[in-house]
C-alpha cells in the first residue's frame, strides 16, 4: 500500500474524489481508501501500488479540487 | 769423499755372502762381496762409535781384503766426476754471490736516495714546528693579556654585587621590620584585599573555593560555598541566594530553616516544606497531608484546587487511595472510505500500579442513506475494549450517532495505550468526530 498525502483544511467529498480517480486519465486507478483528519488537515489516499510521476500529478490534481 | 770411505767400511763388515749397497748409481764402484775373498777373525773387525772422540776402528787383525773387489779406477772417476759437480756449483754461488752484491748495491743506493729525503723532510718539519711554536707563543700571550682583562673586569663586577648585595640586605631588614609574616602576625592597620567574586572568594579555605568576597559596587558581604554564594549581608539585610538554605538548628528530618528552591521561597521542617510562589500562592510539597480541625475541615476561598500540569490530579488521603485523571481528546472529524479500521485517535497513559476507569465517548456517521460505519475502541492495540457498526439514515444532511462506553482494568505501573478506530462496511464516507479518553484511578471499595 503506498500513501500519498495532501494538505487539505476544508472538509473533502470522498465519495466523489473516489469516483473522480475511477474515470480520470491515471494509468494506475487501483485504489485501496481515502482518509482526511481534520485536526491534521491533511488527505490520504492510499494506493494499492506507487504511482507514476504522471499519476501522482493527476492525483494532486484532483485531490486539491475534491 | 767422507761419504764413500763409510760405505767402503760398511761393505767392509758386513757379513760373508750379503750384498753391499750401491754408494752411486750406475757403474758398480763396491762390487759385491761374493768377488771379495776374505776372512773375518772372530775378534770384532770394528771397534768404536763414529763419532767425535770415539772414530770407527777397524781392526786389522780381523779383517783380510784378499782379490780386487775394490774398482779403484771407478772410484777416481766417481771422485773426479763429484769434483766437477763441486766445482760447477761453486762457479753458480760465486755468479750468484755477484748477483746479489749488485741487487743490494743498488738497494744501498736507494736507500741512501730516501734517507737523504727523509731528512730534507725533517728540516721542513722542523721549521714548520718552529714556526707552530712561534704562533702558539703569541697565542698564549694574548690568552695570558685577556685573562688579565678578564679578572679585572671581574673584579669590577665583584664590587658592584657585594654593593648590591649589601643594599638587598638592607632592604630585606626594612621589609621584615613592615610586612605581615605568613606564619602569623599583628597587624596594626587595615588589612584590605581585593573584592574577590562568587567563584573566587577574597578569603577562602586552603582546600576549597569556600570563603567570603565582597560584591563590587555595594556594601555586601557575600559567602560562598562551592563557587556558588549561599548567603549575604545587605543592607537591607541578609539574603539568602536560590537554592539555599539557612538553618537555625536540627540535624536531619528535625532541621528546620528558611531558604529558596528556584523563584519560591521556602520554610522548611524536617522534610515538609511550605513554598510561596510570587506574592499570592503557596504550595506543600508532595506526599505532605492538609489535615483540618476536624471542625471546620480545609477551606479552598473562591478558587479550585489545579493539577501540576502533567495530566494527572492525585486526591486522596495516601496515593494508593488517591484518583487518578488522565484524558486524551480528537475533536476534529476523520472520514474514511477504508473497510478497515483507520486510527481515529491514539493516546499514551502513565499509570500506576492499581485499577483504572477507562471511558471514551465519540460521534459517528455515514453520509450514504443506510450504510454502516464501524467504530472499535482497543486497549494497547490488542484487547478490543467495544466495537459497533450502526447504520444511518440520512433524515438529516449531518447525521452523528453518539456512542460510548466504559471499561475497568487493573495494570501494573508504566504505560498503557488506547485507540479509537473507524471504517465502513461497504459503501459511502464513514466519519468520526470528538473522541475523547479519561482514565482515572479509582479504588474498588
Amino acid at each position: 500500500m503506498s500513501i500519498y498525502t495532501f494538505s487539505k483544511s476544508a472538509r473533502p467529498d470522498l465519495q466523489a474524489l473516489t469516483e473522480a480517480i475511477a474515470v480520470s486519465s491515471m494509468a494506475n486507478k487501483n485504489l485501496g481508501f481515502l482518509r482526511w483528519d481534520e485536526n491534521k488537515e491533511s488527505l490520504e489516499v492510499h494506493m494499492q501500488s506507487d504511482l507514476s510521476p504522471d499519476d501522482e500529478a493527476i492525483l494532486a490534481g484532483l485531490a486539491a479540487n475534491s | 769423499m767422507n761419504t764413500i770411505k763409510a760405505a767402503i767400511l760398511a761393505l767392509l763388515w758386513l757379513a760373508p755372502g750379503a750384498l753391499a749397497q750401491s754408494i752411486t748409481s750406475g757403474v758398480c764402484s763396491v762390487c759385491p762381496v761374493s768377488q771379495f775373498s776374505g776372512v773375518i777373525a772372530d775378534n770384532p773387525p770394528i771397534a768404536g762409535n763414529g763419532t767425535p772422540g770415539s772414530p770407527l776402528f777397524l781392526d786389522p787383525s780381523s779383517v783380510t781384503l784378499q782379490g780386487n773387489g775394490v774398482n779403484i779406477a771407478q772410484l777416481e772417476a766417481d771422485f773426479l766426476a763429484l769434483e766437477i759437480s763441486a766445482d760447477a756449483q761453486f762457479a753458480q754461488i760465486a755468479a750468484g754471490t755477484t748477483t746479489i752484491a749488485g741487487d743490494l748495491s743498488a738497494h744501498e743506493a736507494a736507500a741512501d736516495a730516501q734517507f737523504t729525503q727523509i731528512a730534507a723532510d725533517t728540516t721542513t718539519i722542523a721549521g714548520d714546528l718552529s714556526a707552530h711554536e712561534a704562533a702558539a707563543d703569541a697565542q698564549f700571550t694574548q690568552i695570558a693579556a685577556d685573562t688579565t682583562t678578564i679578572a679585572g673586569v671581574l673584579s669590577a663586577h665583584e664590587a658592584t654585587a657585594d654593593a648590591q648585595f649589601t643594599q638587598i640586605a638592607a632592604d630585606t631588614t626594612t621589609l621584615n621590620s613592615t610586612k605581615v609574616n605568613r606564619a602569623g602576625d599583628t597587624i596594626t592597620g587595615q588589612l584590605r584585599i581585593q573584592n574577590g567574586s562568587e567563584a573566587a572568594p577574597s578569603i577562602r579555605s586552603m582546600s576549597g573555593n569556600s570563603g567570603m568576597y565582597f560584591p563590587v559596587g555595594a556594601a555586601h558581604i557575600g559567602f560562598s560555598q562551592n563557587d556558588t554564594e549561599d548567603f549575604r549581608i545587605s543592607p537591607g539585610g541578609p539574603q539568602i541566594s536560590n537554592n539555599a538554605f539557612y538553618y537555625f538548628s536540627g540535624i536531619g528530618n528535625f532541621q528546620y530553616g528558611i531558604g529558596r528552591v528556584g523563584n519560591e521561597s521556602v520554610i522548611r521542617v524536617g522534610s515538609f516544606n511550605v513554598l510561596f510562589v510570587g506574592n499570592s500562592q503557596f504550595r506543600l510539597t508532595r506526599n505532605t497531608v492538609i489535615t483540618g480541625d476536624g471542625t471546620t475541615g480545609l477551606t479552598v476561598n473562591s478558587g479550585k484546587i489545579n493539577g501540576d500540569g502533567s495530566g494527572l490530579f492525585n486526591v486522596g488521603a495516601s496515593t494508593a487511595a488517591s484518583i487518578t485523571i488522565s484524558s486524551a481528546a480528537s475533536d476534529g472529524a476523520t472520514l474514511t472510505t477504508s473497510t478497515t479500521y483507520v486510527e481515529k485517535l491514539s493516546s499514551t497513559h502513565t499509570v500506576e500500579t492499581g485499577t483504572y476507569l477507562i471511558t471514551w465517548s465519540a460521534e459517528l456517521s455515514n453520509n450514504a442513506n443506510n450504510r454502516q460505519t464501524c467504530y472499535r475502541v482497543q486497549l494497547n492495540d490488542t484487547d478490543t475494549l467495544a466495537e459497533a457498526c450502526p447504520a444511518f439514515q440520512l433524515i438529516t444532511s449531518t447525521p452523528y450517532l453518539p456512542v460510548s462506553g466504559s471499561y475497568v482494568a487493573t495494570t501494573a505501573a508504566g504505560t498503557i495505550n488506547l485507540n479509537m478506530d473507524l471504517r465502513i462496511e461497504s459503501t459511502g464516507t464513514g466519519e468520526l468526530r470528538r473522541s475523547r479518553f479519561i482514565v482515572q484511578k479509582v479504588v474498588i471499595q
